[in-house]
């Protein structure tokens, strides 16, 4: 499949590229890792008529971490070196764990993060850890910069609240770091698109659930984060009758189109497992 | 035991000789290849699963700059085609490009050629056309009511029935101690060939067409064109390029040379026309989706005595080879289990989805998953060992059918015991803790067929003046490696070491004329080298004898030397005696043979109730699976997998291991996750890998085993039989067969995704 | 750059290429248009089969999915400069020697992530090899012959 004609442009800095957005505003698209955007052009599903392609602006590839800041990745840092970053793996597993399940190596050394979170797909792979995270995100645009909670972002399928701006970092702060932390793919194959996934984070004091967090993709218009579970968790003392119970309100906080009953009932099934695997890692025994 | 003869080639783990090539990069595939002046086409397909043409406006397209060629189902001659047309006349029904209706979502109505591809698509795009949308109907027991739309514009969709009947089947049901009775359903499976379809047309000053095409058959292309285009069989030249991959799915001619042979003639140059991925799910054809209504009686002792079968056979938009397909279809329920009495009704049906053709086990993998499963099904309620039930029932040598197939050679009771053995069968099964073994079995035809004309295929092998031997063969590789396997038979036969044996390519104008289809090429193919290598290494002898003043018969020939047999001695190289030949005698060493079938199921080899044997031989294989199910998810993980298959004789160990892994991974992607899925208004909802799912590496079972069981077919050179089909034919049913034996479900109805798996525990858990 | 097309240099196999491209050209559709490396294969053009997998800096990426335009500067190898005078690299050798091959459309990528598997891993496990090979899709050798080709030369390159 042929490609169609474009116009592109190769900004160098983060600013010329806000202003080439500022410029062709919706003729143009974004291109950092391509593995998305030139596959729906070559579909037929987008054909814009200026491509600005972002990759070279090397200053937006990192993975740093700071005890006070927490972690910070750039947007454009790829999904492979998401996977190689110890940082990563020590600080946030559940986010390398969604890394190694994302794609296949070649995809992993093109894709990248900002790719996977702007795209805002349902079943986006670094997104339900991000919740579980409550990623902060920095975005760049005409009017300046701005900060937006990752949970903000997204607004629908395919859809996040960009306007004309770039994303330029995803933060986690150290505070709010969960301290057990896991991840989970449901596919039919080891490449495959998410069934669902999900993700999960908890903080456990004395086998009380002091804080939780739980994220599910591919079981709505985007990724989300199942609060009644959540809610019926906290403060509770962890074991398997009170997750059990907990996860009968997943139902409340998802609504997947197709699948329904299969959907809800490996979601109650991944929560479950994902718990037990958190507070594993933490040490503890749900 | 007999005593097994030793060869030096053959039973060899030899290379493939096209490796190297393909290892570097270099092997040619037809979209590797660029002509002259070469221009590049792209088709246009109707957005409308059933929608009558009103009007088609080319101007447009015709005048964007590039376009060098625009034609449509008026530029054509009317002359339709299907590969079925070559055994039963009449049921042609396919334009390359339709005129009057399009009758699935990617049917073919235009085309254009183009000085690149880029302005041929955006030529497309000009190309206006008028419709009537019609009513459609996707499923087939719908498209056989009175009232469903038609998609031929004939009374009914219903194409070909088949009613056979053997025996006395009321009787057998009568004095059944159990009746069983239950209805499978198999899905649409794509064959994701790596190389999707492709060729060149060029036609000569003097009026000949050739074409270079990704092709399984050559010659039968060669016949087809000539139908469809109405020119003579002797002005078309096809040219086999590399193929990458076909299983089936490049033995009947696409709408795709005929487009660009007619695309070529217009524009006065070469065209070059390529699907891309998307086209190549739309509308390459696919494994036949089926239901089976499958009923059958069966004594205390596990004695199977009676069936009686409806098959309702999703036949797509178009023939191709469906009606074939439904008859040998019908053959198999009383195949390679002893089945006296069996009766028959099938219906090929039309409906608004692309159309099925040969893939790899052709028709076999779905009567097998129906046959298999309720193996199992009867297994259980009859308390026997699904093993021993096989075994009870089993053909063995000189068994003949119900159905008149008759098997000189069959390995069927050794391949199950082998894989039930080696999968560990007495101590996995039965443990139901998440994790189950099971089996299945299959027979599939092993040599050539009979039921249309005989196959046939010429060879003709040449000893040069320098002692090297070129071979000129009718043998379809595919990626398979028979080219490899027909050079080892030469050189075996000959004597020759396998270097200095050479395969020419496949060229309709320099090889002889072949007609065979599927994986019988080691049996026809294979039996026509083997004795036009004999023919040969006759002749080199006989000028041997000649010259040295000895008899023929003492002579033979090893590594390249004419020796006598009783002293051992080396009396000359085969060089010198081929050199004599040339130079001294004026006469080429040409060794030639044309492999023919004999009686043919057409030609009188069929008895008064309508039986009669398919194929002078037949391959049997059994396979065993151990899974892993996740009863919280429904998944199934393939854990090890073994298939023990009768192959005759191996003639490259190597080679069979390596395509038996292949039909392993192609049959568990038609177990779990392939399968097409339309939607009701019949458009692909999955027409891409990214949402049709093939097995990857991380995917398969970590323990992978070939058994090679070898009875030494009777007929096959060196014993061999067909290898390729078997080992992707029972493993749907060994699959569902395991996955019962882990879980306690049973799943009738292919792929079997996770949401059926779990939604069928959670309701055996609400049952119980 | 803002014009449809334009002049680049493109380092393939050691070798600069200056060649005019357009804008909507993939670096597989120049590979195998403009420089006649055919090697390089076309499988979906949608980046999931991996056919069309070329090294870029030493790490597989598929070529139908970054434009040409964008492979400027970059270190691309492909099969074509994987086997040096004639003798095929050792990966390549064993792939024949082991039966690893049948249709040989998935084999030019398929060969180059093992390479550059072993490269960055000396002695992967089997696991890791069927991991660095998931996004090469195979349909006729169900992997395991690929697998063992591939293990019988971990520890023998580099």
């Amino acid at each position: 499949m042929i490609l169609k004609e474009f116009d592109y442009l190769a900004p160098q800095t983060v600013a010329e590229a806000v202003s080439l957005l500022e410029t062709y505003k919706d003729e143009a698209e974004l291109i950092a890792g391509g593995t998305d955007l030139l596959v729906m052009m070559r579909k037929g599903a987008l054909a814009p008529k200026y491509i600005v392609d972002i990759k070279p602006i090397s200053s937006l590839d990192y993975v740093k971490w700071d005890e006070k800041e927490g972690l910070t990745i750039g947007a454009l840092t790829k999904v492979s070196t998401i996977v190689n970053s110890d940082v990563i793996k020590e600080k946030c597993f559940s986010l390398y764990e969604a890394a190694e399940s994302f794609g296949t190596t070649q995809i992993r050394n093109m894709a990248t993060i900002g790719g996977n979170i702007c795209r805002s797909a349902p079943d986006a792979d670094l997104v339900p850890p991000l919740l579980v995270f409550d990623a902060e995100l920095k975005l760049m645009g005409p009017r300046g910069e701005r900060t937006v909670l990752l949970e903000n972002f997204i607004t629908g399928a395919g859809e996040n609240i960009l306007n004309n701006e770039i994303l330029t970092q995803i933060k986690i702060s150290v505070q709010k770091r969960p301290h057990g932390t896991a991840y989970k793919k449901l596919g039919r194959l080891s490449e495959d698109l998410a069934i669902v996934n999900c993700a999960v984070g908890i903080i456990v004091t004395d086998n009380k659930c002091e804080d939780v967090r739980i994220a599910l993709g591919a079981v709505a218009p985007t990724a989300v984060r199942a609060k009644k579970v959540e809610q019926s968790l906290k403060g509770r003392e962890i074991n398997s009758k009170v997750i059990e119970d907990a996860t009968k309100r997943v139902t409340e906080d998802i609504a997947p189109r197709t699948k329904f009953e299969y959907k809800v009932y490996t979601s109650k099934m991944l929560i479950k497992g994902l718990i037990n695997e958190a507070v594993t890692r933490l040490g503890g025994s749900a | 035991m007999s005593t097994k003869k030793t060869y030096t080639v053959v039973g060899k783990r030899v290379p493939r000789i096209d490796a190297k090539e393909k290892a570097r990069g270099e092997a040619k595939y037809v979209d590797d290849l660029t002509l002259p002046g070469m221009l590049y086409g792209a088709t246009l397909r109707t957005p409308y699963a059933h929608a009558r043409i009103l009007s088609i406006d080319t101007s447009k397209a015709e005048e964007l700059p590039g376009v060098k060629a625009v034609i449509t189902g008026k530029d054509l001659p009317d002359r339709k085609f299907s590969f079925i047309q070559a055994f039963y006349p009449g049921r042609e029904d396919k334009l390359p490009l339709e005129k009057e209706k399009a009758r699935y979502i990617g049917d073919e109505i235009a085309a254009v050629a183009a000085v690149n591809l880029e302005t041929a698509k955006r030529a497309l795009e000009l190309i206006d056309i008028k419709y009537e949308v019609l009513p459609t109907v996707i499923d087939p027991e719908e498209a056989m009511e009175a009232s469903s739309p038609k998609i031929h514009d004939k009374e009914r969709n219903v194409v070909e029935e088949v009613h056979d009947n053997f025996g006395d089947v009321d009787k057998s049901f009568k004095e059944a101690d159990y009746i069983f009775e239950d209805r499978f359903r198999v899905s649409h499976q794509a064959h994701c060939c790596m190389e999707t379809h492709g060729c060149i047309a060029q036609w000569g000053d003097d009026g000949r067409l050739t074409i270079w095409s990704s092709t399984q058959m050559a010659s039968h292309y060669q016949w087809e064109l000539s139908e469809v285009l109405g020119i003579p069989y002797g002005d078309i030249r096809v040219i086999r390029t590399t193929l990458g991959g076909s299983f089936g799915s490049k033995q009947a001619m696409h709408t795709i040379e005929p487009i660009a042979a007619y695309l070529a003639k217009k524009a006065c140059r070469p065209v070059k026309l390529v699907y891309n991925r998307e086209e190549e799910f739309l509308s390459t054809r696919t494994r036949h989706p089926a239901i089976f209504g499958l009923k059958t009686a069966v004594k205390k002792d596990g004695t199977i005595t009676g069936r009686e079968v409806k098959i309702i056979l999703d036949n797509g938009a178009y023939n191709d080879m469906g009606p074939g397909l439904l008859h040998d279809m019908s053959r198999l329920f009383c195949s390679y289990y002893k089945v006296p009495n069996v009766r028959v009704n099938g219906y090929c049906v039309y409906t608004n989805k692309g159309y099925g053709s040969a893939f790899r086990g052709f028709s076999n993998p779905q009567t097998a998953f129906a046959i298999e499963s309720q193996m199992d099904i009867i297994a259980k309620k009859l308390n026997i060992d699904p093993v021993e039930l096989r075994l009870k029932n089993a053909v063995h040598t000189g068994d003949v059918a119900a159905s008149g197939w008759v098997f000189p050679s069959c390995g069927l009771s050794e391949c199950i015991e082998k894989a039930a053995a080696a999968i560990g069968w007495k101590e996995k099964r039965g443990k139901a803790n998440k994790r189950g073994v099971g089996l299945a079995t299959c027979t599939h035809w092993g040599g050539g067929l009979t039921f249309g004309q005989s196959d046939f295929c010429g060879t003709i092998v040449e000893i040069n003046s320098g002692g090297l031997a070129y071979i000129r063969s009718g043998e379809v590789e595919m990626g398979q490696g028979s080219d490899t396997e027909i050079t080892q038979i030469v050189a075996e036969t000959l004597g020759f070491d396998i270097k200095d044996v050479k395969l020419m390519p496949l060229d309709t104008d320099l090889c002889p004329s072949f007609d065979y289809v599927g994986s019988p090429v080691t049996y026809v193919a294979g039996g026509a080298a083997k004795s036009a290598a004999s023919d040969a290494k006759r002749q080199i002898l006989e000028l041997a004898a000649e010259m040295k003043a000895l008899n023929t018969s003492d002579l033979d020939t090893m590594n390249g030397y004419i020796y006598d047999i009783k002293s051992g001695e080396k009396v000359m190289p085969v060089s010198e005696a081929a050199h004599f030949s040339y130079e001294i005698r004026g006469v080429p060493i040409i060794g030639k043979s044309s492999f023919h079938q004999g009686p043919t199921m057409f030609s009188g080899h069929v008895n008064p109730d309508g039986s009669g044997t398919y194929s002078p031989t037949y391959s049997f294989a059994a396979q065993a699976a151990e899974v892993e199910v996740d009863p919280t998810t429904g998944l199934v993980k393939v854990l090890e997998f073994i298939t023990a298959q009768d192959v005759g004789k191996a003639i490259n160990p190597m080679g069979i291991e390596g395509q038996a892994d292949g039909g392993v991974a192609q049959g568990l992607g038609y177990a779990l996750t392939e399968g097409l899925e339309y939607n009701s208004d019949g458009k692909l909802l999955n027409a891409d890998y990214g949402h049709y799912r093939i097995f990857r590496a991380q995917d398969m079972p970590r323990k992978l085993t070939t058994i090679l069981v070898e009875t030494e077919d009777p007929g096959g050179p060196f014993g061999a039989k067909a290898v390729g089909e078997t080992s992707m034919v029972p493993t749907a049913a060994a699959i569902a067969n395991a996955i019962e034996d882990a879980v306690g479900v049973r799943i009738k109805e292919l792929p079997i995704t996770p949401f059926k798996v779990l939604e069928a525990l959670i309701k055996n858990k609400k049952e119980k | 750059m803002n014009n449809h097309s334009g002049i680049i240099d493109l380092n393939v196999n050691g070798k600069i290429y200056t060649i005019k491209v357009k804008n909507n050209w993939s670096l597989l559709d120049v590979l195998r248009d403009e420089l006649g490396l055919t090697g390089t294969k076309r499988g979906c053009d949608e980046g999931e089969c991996g056919a069309c997998t070329v090294l870029i800096n030493g790490k597989p990426t598929l070529s139908c999915l970054i434009l040409a335009v964008a492979a400027q500067g970059q270190e691309i190898l492909t099969i074509e400069g994987l086997s040096e005078n004639g003798e095929l690299h050792p990966i390549q050798q064993s792939f024949v020697d082991l039966g690893a091959i049948q249709c040989g459309l998935c084999t030019p990528g398929m060969i180059l992530s093992a390479k550059a598997l072993l490269d960055s891993n000396p002695h992967p496990t089997e696991e890791e090899v069927r991991a660095a090979i998931n996004g090469n899709l195979c349909r006729c050798t169900g992997y395991a012959k690929i697998v063992e080709a591939i293990m019988a030369v971990v520890g023998k390159t580099g």
